[in-house]
């Protein structure tokens, strides 16, 4: 980066209106792309990144698990034909 | 217009680097985003399955941030990953404004495919300049969206604009009626006109334009060495036309496009300036 300040003359000749700091153009997008990067990497790191579940009202975490209610609550779920096929076979 | 002698670039293979190094940058998003898509697709979702694409997408975080604002809970199908993906692209626009749009923008990158197909199969420059009269007003469409999106979002409790969302029903694989007929109509328009979606229809480029205003990261001009070719503004893919000192439209995808293509050396940089 060239610290370039109004009324400085340019290596190339150019005069120059520049108050601020010159980025090179080959640097800029490292730069903003490391910002993007460190960030995702960063909530990685943290256990932030969570891709799959979804946290959102109804989301319900996409699955149900079973094994741990008791035997009578996994009868009152079930409806009264699904007991007497069971029941029957 | 300037008197003095035009200084020109030197024609070293370095020139070129900057926007073959877009062209990279903007092919490994797209590929990431597509194979997302495309393991979803494949594998399926569900505990032991893949990422749906809704878990990458930085305007699902937009939508469900108001959500837990308004309502204290996130939307149905987002993650925090959407969060963190929004965060981050909001630390961009922080410091460069819309360069999400230009270097990172799997759908920007696709647009400008089809644009450049066309040029490229047609031979001529063929993706057109809509008149200014029709243009400048359509400019501003996309903050419409993006209020009527929010606004959609928060009456129904969940990510409407998926069902819609041009760049969902390309790469999620997850295709409705309405998501292709929109993502239909954005492919012509992007034929016709580059990079049409970004400009007039985009939500998440109408939030990402107001940080144009405020990033310390600006391109700008050296009006005594500028002698007016033109040449920059033909070559913007946003057409900005007007070279203030400090281009900060909110149009802007720092895409760098115009600094490769000014034939005077230093006239256009990119320069950080904190205060004005």
């Amino acid at each position: 980066m060239t610290q370039f300040k109004s009324g400085d003359t340019r290596p190339n000749g150019s005069s120059a209106s520049r108050r601020g700091i010159c980025v090179q153009r080959y640097v800029f997008p490292f730069i903003i792309l490391a910002i993007f990067v460190v960030i995702i990497g960063g909530a990685m790191v943290l256990g932030l990144w969570q891709t799959k579940g979804g946290q959102g009202r109804g989301d319900g975490g996409g699955h149900e698990d079973h094994s741990a209610l008791p035997a009578i609550e996994i009868v009152a779920q079930k409806s009264s034909t699904q007991l007497f096929e069971e029941v029957t076979l | 217009m300037s008197s003095t002698p035009v200084a020109k670039k030197k024609s070293t293979g370095l020139q070129f680097k900057v926007l073959y190094l877009r062209r990279i940058i903007q092919a490994v998003f797209v590929a990431i985003v597509a194979y997302v898509g495309v393991q979803h697709f494949v594998i399926g979702g569900g505990p032991t399955g893949a990422p749906s694409f809704d878990a990458f997408c930085p305007f699902g975080g937009v939508a469900s941030l108001w959500s837990i604002l308004t309502t204290g809970s996130m939307l149905q199908k987002t993650n925090l990953s959407n969060l963190v993906l929004l965060l981050a692209t909001l630390a961009t626009a922080l410091v460069a404004g819309r360069f999400f749009c230009g270097w990172i923008c799997p759908f920007g990158t696709v647009q400008e495919w089809f644009s450049r197909s066309v040029s490229w199969l047609t031979g001529k420059r063929l993706p057109l300049s809509m008149p200014a009269s029709i243009d400048r007003p359509l400019r501003y469409v996309k903050f419409v969206v993006l209020a009527a999106v929010i606004g959609a979002t928060i009456w129904a409790g969940s990510l409407v604009f998926a069902e819609v969302c041009p760049y969902r029903a390309l790469f999620s694989a997850e295709f409705t009626t309405l998501g292709l007929v929109v993502f239909g109509a954005v492919a012509l328009g992007s034929l016709l006109f580059e990079r049409f979606w970004c400009k007039y229809l985009c939500p998440l480029g109408a939030i990402l334009a107001v940080f144009n205003k405020v990033s310390p990261l600006k391109i700008t001009t050296d009006t005594s060495a500028c002698f007016t070719c033109d040449k920059c503004a033909r070559t913007c893919p946003m057409n900005i036309t007007d070279r203030p000192e400090r281009i900060d439209s909110l149009e802007c995808i720092r895409c760098l496009e115009c600094v490769e293509s000014c034939p005077k050396e230093g006239a256009l940089e990119i320069e950080m300036r904190l205060l004005g």
